[in-house]
């Protein structure tokens, strides 16, 4: 293990990671905000990243595979704590809270442990967006397009460690030019989300953190009610839905249709995607409907938000639907397991390995059926190799364990069983809210600092897909032979 | 610049390694695993997909490119790829590897477009027996527009670097261990030391018998191991020196097709049960050159130690893989490129090679010698050179046949000048920009 390599890309990422946080600087300057605490800590920060990468430049970069897995886990705890100094410098919460609310920002969960959260001033609200925004396309894609020297070999294995989804592609050969224009297309989508939100009512400062909550599928709002303020706003509310939905899509698709190719919608995975997502939304509406004597367009405006925003697990919500009937909150957790596309911004499963998944089981079926004849599961026309198959079953169970882990944790820690349950799936989905005391309208700040540090972790595994944290944990990443 | 590379066997492999550090490389193969591979280690778009097949290129985002290599083991492949790419993209330019020598006097190429044909066996034989001429030698280059040549060799006692450079030779490389390095003037020559020199070929040759311990030999009788097609190719070259030459090799059936290409002139063995006693048997320990030519690298060295401990003289393997190239010289092997590594290497100069710039690889590809030449009306005619501030490099100039040293006089330069820059492979592309931009 080549310590310095990490250490060395560490700093180099924290550069990047301090120049986005001078964005917090313009909203105190604009707002009149007390800026002087932030100001020493951004610029402070900056210095000591600069300083150990001027101390390491010379040292030849290696990044290999364990170098990568410990460097991106090692910098899920540096984003955590550099995101919580300014929310103790600004507001009363305690460490393990402050780490908690960052890494629920980095990771773009959106579970706060702020109770009242108009009170905050303007640069904490936008700080949170903002980690958001960073966390949702990676900090590592961006620091990979922006620097070359970070990646010098071009491995694929540190994008493979942070990035969401099985599978990763190129457009072009560099993937320098893939990773900024991923970003490109990323700033894009929020500038385009941006000016909607502020053309259907809402004030700029609030279209700007929304557009960055909605993209990075976060769900960190500037209103206590969440996007619940605009409840009556419908225009406000689709707008939000389509931005969640495209999100949830593989940002490739996007870019490939930049370079007017739409080939990248016509994938399984997309139509499931799509078509779950409506008929989802369409139970959701029946049963809504059915429930609270509304007319059918409230219905339905809040029913497909509210699935759009689990699906994606963005968990923005447009009404406290924690009180609901059994059924609609069976269909909301359903939505909760589905998850995003590959490639998106969405954390959860991921609709491409149920597609994966059934395709297996229902060719194991036929296996059984047909014993002597040749049977291979097949996506988009190409036939999936044995490994894809193995690691996506193996995701699966690791991503149930550490579900039914959390559950068990958060029972045992006196809370009821509901809450258990979806609060575990809400943190390591990266969704936010769940139902019970953790639901759309409550918050995290009942849990003690040691719960939210055991939280904390559960959305970091969530994020890096659960093989790179667990990894750790492996005897042999740590043996030298 | 946008470059195409069709093939990811060990040429492919290598030319993406260094060609995607500084430029864009898509590479193409039928082998969905080599590919994986290759993206795992650099930073390349692979395309899965056969190259003779016009569907394939439709897969790329830029339908244009600056550079096509076609470096798959089929000739046939190789050969319709460029007119494929042709038809779909719009490509710069095209270069291509054949095996087969019967294209190399045709024009077929030429009607088809390509822009350059790289034919490794050839190469490889060529290096053979330009060493046959400079027995002590590890490697002779030539180089265009000059007959002064490059030319390693193993030195068996101490030395300073003054006592080799009077005479107009320059020491451009020591390989020590596992090091390489260019000396600058202090520099100490150990015992042991693979010393690269450049000068007239006479002088080096004169002036280095006196830094060997043994009396020199004449190169006379050979064993070639390998009779496949570069076997029977550096045969050839053996025998047309006039030397008397034996082929071995496992399989008999080549022996007989090795007879049959030699009209048997040399003879043909074949040694499927083992070599031990064929040593014995065939008095191969007479010979003062062995050399292994067969695909296995790791055969070959195999042969050259077995061949050394018969009493062989000098031995001689042929390398396609480059992690083999300094374990082969620590063992005490001479190295010549095989195939594989020939066509990799003659890729790269060629690529890096302009209309004023000619580059050449040496040391197993760790040094770079950069060539200018200055024509007549040039306007840097009457310019005085400066060397670089580069650690480790030399810069000389020769003039009719004679090497200048710039770092000891200023010279002005004047016609037909070469400008001689020997520098680390790290370096090359920088000193390239340098050179160019004079």
């Amino acid at each position: 293990m080549d310590y310095k390599s990490v250490v060395r890309f560490l700093s180099q990422i924290g550069i990047v990671l301090g120049l986005f946080l001078l964005l917090d600087l313009v909203v105190a300057w604009i707002y009149r905000e007390h800026d002087a605490p932030l100001t020493l800590f951004v610029v402070g920060f900056i210095l000591l990243n600069f300083l150990l990468f001027m101390t390491l430049r010379s040292h030849p970069v290696k990044l290999g595979i364990r170098e990568s897995i410990l460097s991106v886990n090692l910098l899920w705890v540096l984003l955590g704590v550099a995101g919580a100094v300014p929310l103790m410098l600004y507001t009363e919460i305690s460490p393990a809270s402050a780490f908690f609310e960052a890494i629920s920002g980095f990771t773009t969960t959106g579970a706060t442990v702020y109770g009242d959260i108009e009170s905050l001033p303007h640069l904490i609200l936008f700080h949170r967006s903002l980690m958001h925004w960073i966390g949702g396309m990676g900090i590592i894609v961006l620091g990979v397009g922006l620097l070359s020297m970070i990646n010098p070999s071009g491995s694929l294995s540190l994008f493979k460690a942070e990035s969401t989804g099985i599978q990763l592609e190129k457009l072009r050969p560099k993937i320098r030019e893939t990773a900024l224009s991923l970003w490109g297309v990323y700033l894009l989508l929020t500038l385009a989300d941006l000016f909607l939100l502020h053309w259907a009512g809402m004030g700029w400062f609030d279209a700007i953190n929304h557009a960055f909550s909605t993209l990075s599928t976060g769900g960190f709002s500037t209103k206590n009610a969440s996007m619940g303020y605009w409840a009556d706003n419908g225009a406000i509310l689709w707008i939000t839905t389509v931005f969640m939905l495209l999100s949830g899509i593989n940002f490739l698709a996007h870019l490939r249709l930049l370079h007017r190719d739409p080939g990248g919608y016509r994938t399984e995975e997309v139509r499931w995607y799509l078509g779950l997502f409506f008929l989802l939304s369409v139970a959701l509406t029946l049963t809504h409907e059915n429930l609270a004597y509304d007319t059918l367009a409230h219905a339905a405006t809040h029913s497909f938000f509210t699935v759009a925003s689990v699906m994606t697990t963005t968990g923005f919500a447009s009404i406290d639907y924690g009180g609901w009937s059994h059924m609609a909150v069976t269909l909301i957790f359903l939505a909760m397991l589905l998850g995003g596309n590959a490639g998106s911004t969405a954390g959860g499963v991921k609709v491409i390995r149920y597609v994966v998944i059934f395709k297996t089981l229902f060719a194991e079926m036929k296996r059984i059926l047909h014993p002597r004849a040749v049977i291979s599961v097949f996506v988009d026309g190409h036939k999936l190799p044995e490994n894809v198959i193995a690691s996506t079953f193996g995701f699966l169970l690791l991503f149930i364990f550490t579900n039914l882990a959390l559950s068990f944790y958060i029972y045992a820690r006196g809370y009821d069983a509901m809450t258990a349950l979806s609060g575990a799936l809400a943190i390591v989905g990266n969704i936010g809210p769940g139902f019970a005391k953790v639901g759309p309208a409550e918050n995290f700040a009942f849990f003690s600092d040691v719960d939210k540090i055991v939280l904390s972790i559960g959305m970091i595994i969530g994020r890096l897909e659960c093989y790179t944290v667990y990894l750790l944990l492996s005897v042999s990443f740590w043996k030298r032979f | 610049m946008e470059i195409i590379i069709a093939g990811a066997g060990k040429v492919g492999f290598n030319l993406a390694r260094s060609l995607s550090v500084s430029h864009s490389v898509t590479v193409i193969d039928k082998n969905a695993s080599a590919l994986k591979r290759m993206q795992e280690h650099m930073d390349i778009l692979p395309v899965h997909g056969n190259i003779e097949d016009p569907l394939t290129y439709r897969k790329l985002i830029d339908q244009r490119a600056d550079l096509f290599i076609a470096v798959t083991d089929l000739d046939e492949a190789n050969i319709i790829s460029t007119l494929i790419v042709d038809d779909r993209i719009e490509v710069e330019r095209k270069i291509i590897r054949l095996r087969n020598q019967f294209f190399s006097g045709s024009s077929i190429m030429e009607k088809l477009g390509v822009d350059e044909t790289i034919f490794p066996l050839e190469l490889s034989s060529r290096t053979v027996a330009s060493l046959l001429e400079y027995p002590r030698a590890n490697n002779v280059k030539r180089f265009p527009y000059t007959d002064l040549k490059l030319i390693s060799l193993r030195i068996a006692r101490e030395a300073t670097m003054e006592e080799i450079e009077e005479d107009g030779i320059a020491v451009v490389g020591i390989e020590r261990g596992k090091a390489f390095l260019i000396p600058e003037s202090s520099q100490r020559l150990e015992a042991g030391d693979l010393i690269y020199l450049f000068g007239d070929p006479e002088k080096i040759r004169r002036h280095c018998a006196r830094l060997e311990e043994e009396t020199p030999w004449k190169i006379r009788r050979c064993v070639v191991f390998g009779a496949g097609d570069l076997g029977v190719g550096i045969a050839r070259v053996l025998l047309e020196h006039g030397l008397e030459v034996k082929i071995l090799d496992e399989n008999p059936e080549a022996c007989r097709l090795a007879d049959e290409t030699l009209e048997g002139e040399a003879m043909a063995i074949s040694c499927k049960y083992g070599t031990g006693e064929i040593f014995e048997e065939e008095n191969l320990g007479e010979a003062d050159l062995m050399i292994a030519a067969t695909d296995n690298d790791e055969y070959n060295i195999i042969k050259c130690l077995e061949a050394r401990e018969h009493g062989v003289r000098k031995v001689l393997a042929i390398n396609n893989e480059m992690e083999y190239y300094k374990l082969m010289h620590s063992l005490g092997i001479v190295v010549v490129r095989g195939p594989k590594m020939a066509a990799y290497h003659r890729i790269l100069e060629s690529i890096h090679s302009t209309r004023v710039l000619l580059e050449r690889k040496y040391c197993g590809g760790e040094g770079s010698v950069l060539i200018r030449r200055i024509p007549p009306g040039s306007p840097l005619v009457g310019t005085r050179l400066h060397p670089p501030r580069v650690d480790g490099s030399r810069l000389l100039v020769v003039r009719e046949g004679e090497l200048l040293d710039l770092a000891r006089e200023s010279v002005a330069l004047a016609g037909e000048d070469l400008v001689c820059l020997f520098v680390l492979s790290g370096e090359a592309e920088r000193m390239e920009r340098w050179l160019n931009g004079l």
